[in-house]
């Protein structure tokens, strides 16, 4: 799952969270299980010592030496790398869900590296024992292609001694326990990942993977602004930094007003109805993929698929997005009921650690 | 208790657990403790020279004696604990639950209650000893029923061949049984390693107290029997407190099966839904017709049927 992360309060530092320290962290057999969420715009984790973390997937080096002295560091990640961008050799090494530099897409090695250290740093801050072996299952968008998913086994194993992937929005409706007629719609940065659960594993075609995420909301809420105030300056971090704090789909939406550069000079500007505009672009899309889910499914269980449609992913903290696709499937499809779970930003690590648990000892074993 | 009670221990037909009956209660068990990851040991358990008893003093006094055994077994051993013959006359014991520590208390347990028995078949008293032979697997992987019996049968057959009378390690990971445990007989030798050992000890004690050992004027032997009587007063104390907590978790045991038998009749004769009678099911890890369970099972071996074949796919992408 990805995350952009609408509505989330600023954080001052990339720390996690709030980590729940348990009695399980003296686990007698050794062995840490770990569920990570490999997103676009975020990273997290669960682990089983009850430590959770999350980490914006940026990842900066120091351009020279008089910048390594300065950071005291080799690499920086998280809000501290987005802070110091300027000063360092700066990496998204994640595109639309899969790691850039492989399966075809554009990147370069220090994509890969950039990857391969965000999934050291995140176990790290999963705190484990130093003589703990980690199991880990990692999410992957549910249409990603082997090549890609091979890539992210490849660079998770340096870090952990058995890793597995699985879909995604799977592991979402397997954290909630809810594995029968369920429609999961998991919204990311890179991907909008959207999953039918009847009760067996998803198969190909009860997956469907959309790139109208988070990142899509961004560039049409940049178009937006280009038209309306085409002397407005910004960058994509301010407009996601905007998203973050006001983005809605309700009419009865709190102003966006907010100050940006306008030759130089702050100006305030209303931009409610462009991010309005740009955080409703998404639900067409979402409700026609759902509608395709649904028309292929056994008629006698439609109705039930369509009350049972859970919201995951930071994308889904978007004010009043469960209403807006509830009454955009009420007029396509007659009827739906859509529930936001707790904990978005969470819930496809936590369904990730949930399948590690549940994992055999064999099956980690044959795979290291 | 999963137990095969017999006056021959060979397969019964009189309502007692057949061999492949135990057979596949030991292999569920076993299924349980990989998946769960708790420790089992195997037990072996012989009567030493059983061949030559029923030589001796006729077939019956054979079967006299398998059956006090069999009774001794069953005092000794737990109510979850599987005891039943797969073959020959060696009972077999699967202790779930139990490592290596507990494995070799209870085999000393076993041997010695055994020296106690004495039997009379109209004839002469006969007493005799065992061999307890043990496998304890220390890894998943080795908690497999035919190795186990095959670990802890021979265990038993190389104690009976030294002597028997005695409990023999067989640790499957030292591939081999180089962890054998000391024989019974060997107990004099330990004593005097012992007194030796704590002569030593105590030189090191008060030499570090920049003192020499007292000189008790040839009466050293005296203060290390007072010594070691006080020890031995000890552990005995620390016994009767450990049998009294062993006895009082039987007794729970067999209090929480009866209140299961209970509730599981009560729910048969008004057709309820098992309720609270499931979770002493589930407790045990014995609850069938768990739907969720089984599906989850399967979406488990789906997610890692499909990441082998992954890492198949990159492995020989890589090699081409």
């Amino acid at each position: 799952m990805t995350s952009s992360q609408p509505n989330e309060l600023p954080e001052s530092d990339d720390t996690p969270h709030f980590e729940l320290i348990s009695d399980e962290a003296e686990n007698a057999e050794g062995i840490l299980y770990v569920g990570i969420d490999l997103g676009t715009s975020r990273t997290s984790i669960a682990a089983s010592n009850g430590v959770r973390a999350t980490v914006p997937s940026v990842v900066g080096y120091p351009k020279d030496v008089v910048g390594q002295k300065l950071f005291g560091r080799s690499v920086l990640f998280g809000d501290e790398a987005i802070e110091k961008r300027m000063s360092l050799d700066f990496h998204r090494p994640l595109e639309k869900g899969v790691l850039k530099g492989t399966a075809g897409e554009a990147g370069n090695d220090g994509d890969v590296r950039a990857a391969r250290d965000l999934i050291n740093e995140i176990i790290r801050r999963a705190r484990p024992r130093k003589d703990e072996i980690i199991y880990a299952v990692i999410g992957a968008p549910a249409e990603a292609s082997i090549k890609s998913k091979s890539a992210i086994l490849e660079v998770a194993r340096e870090s952990c001694d058995s890793v597995m992937i699985c879909s995604e929005p799977f592991s979402v409706a397997y954290g909630q326990e809810m594995l029968e007629d369920v429609l999961v719609i998991d919204i990311g940065a890179g991907t909008v990942d959207l999953c039918r659960m009847h009760g067996t594993m998803p198969e190909d075609a009860d997956q469907i993977t959309l790139e109208t995420a988070g990142d899509f909301v961004d560039d049409q809420f940049a178009a937006a602004i280009r038209e309306s105030n085409p002397k407005a300056q910004f960058s994509k971090e301010m407009l996601k930094g905007i998203k973050q704090r006001f983005a809605s789909v309700a009419e009865e939406m709190e102003p966006c007003n907010v100050q940006l550069p306008v030759e130089g000079k702050p100006t305030e500007l209303d931009l409610t109805e462009e991010l309005r505009g740009a955080c409703r672009a998404i639900v067409p899309p979402i409700v026609d993929g759902l509608r395709k889910l649904i028309a292929t499914f056994d008629p006698e269980f439609q109705d039930r698929l369509k009350d049972r449609v859970l919201l995951a992913g930071g994308g889904s903290q978007i004010k009043g997005l469960d209403i807006a696709i509830e009454r955009e499937m009420h007029e396509q499809l007659g009827s739906g009921r859509v529930v936001r779970i707790e904990e978005p930003m969470y819930g496809g690590a936590t369904g990730a650690l949930k399948i590690a648990h549940d994992m055999p000892e064999e099956y980690w074993e044959r795979l290291k | 208790m999963a137990s095969l009670p017999f006056t021959s221990l060979s397969a019964s037909d009189q309502g007692l657990f057949t061999p492949s009956e135990l057979r596949s209660l030991m292999e569920k068990e076993l299924s349980r403790s990989r998946r769960y990851g708790y420790d089992v040991v195997m037990l072996s358990i012989g009567v030493d020279r059983i061949a030559s008893l029923g030589d001796l003093y006729g077939h019956e006094s054979k079967g006299l004696v398998l059956e006090e055994i069999t009774r001794l077994l069953i005092a000794s051993t737990r109510s979850c604990d599987f005891l039943g013959c797969l073959m020959g006359d060696r009972i077999l014991a699967l202790f779930p639950h139990t490592g290596e520590t507990g494995a070799r208390a209870v085999a000393n347990r076993i041997v010695s209650a055994a020296r106690d028995l004495e039997f009379s078949a109209g004839g002469p008293q006969i007493s005799v000893t065992l061999t307890v032979g043990i496998a304890a697997p220390r890894t998943a992987k080795e908690r497999e029923l035919e190795p186990l019996v095959e670990q802890a049968t021979q265990a038993c057959q190389e104690g009976q061949a030294a002597g028997g009378d005695r409990w023999q390690l067989m640790a499957p990971s030292t591939n081999g049984h180089d962890k054998h445990a000391p024989s019974l007989k060997d107990t004099a030798d330990m004593g005097e390693l012992m007194d030796e050992m704590l002569r030593e000890k105590m030189k090191t004690v008060f030499e570090s107290m920049g003192e020499q050992l007292p000189d008790f004027a040839g009466r050293d032997s005296e203060v290390f029997a007072l010594a070691l009587k006080k020890m031995a007063e000890e552990r005995q104390t620390q016994d009767s407190k450990l049998e009294l907590l062993e006895r009082r978790i039987q007794r729970l045991s067999d209090n929480l099966g009866l209140t299961e038998e209970q509730l599981q009749r009560a729910m048969e004769m008004k057709g309820m839904d098992p309720g609270v009678a499931s979770i002493y099911q589930e407790v045990q890890g014995i609850a069938d017709g768990d739907s969720d369970k089984t599906l989850k099972k399967d979406m488990m071996a789906a997610i890692y049927e499909a990441n082998l074949e992954l890492q198949d796919k990159a492995e020989s992408e890589q090699n081409d």
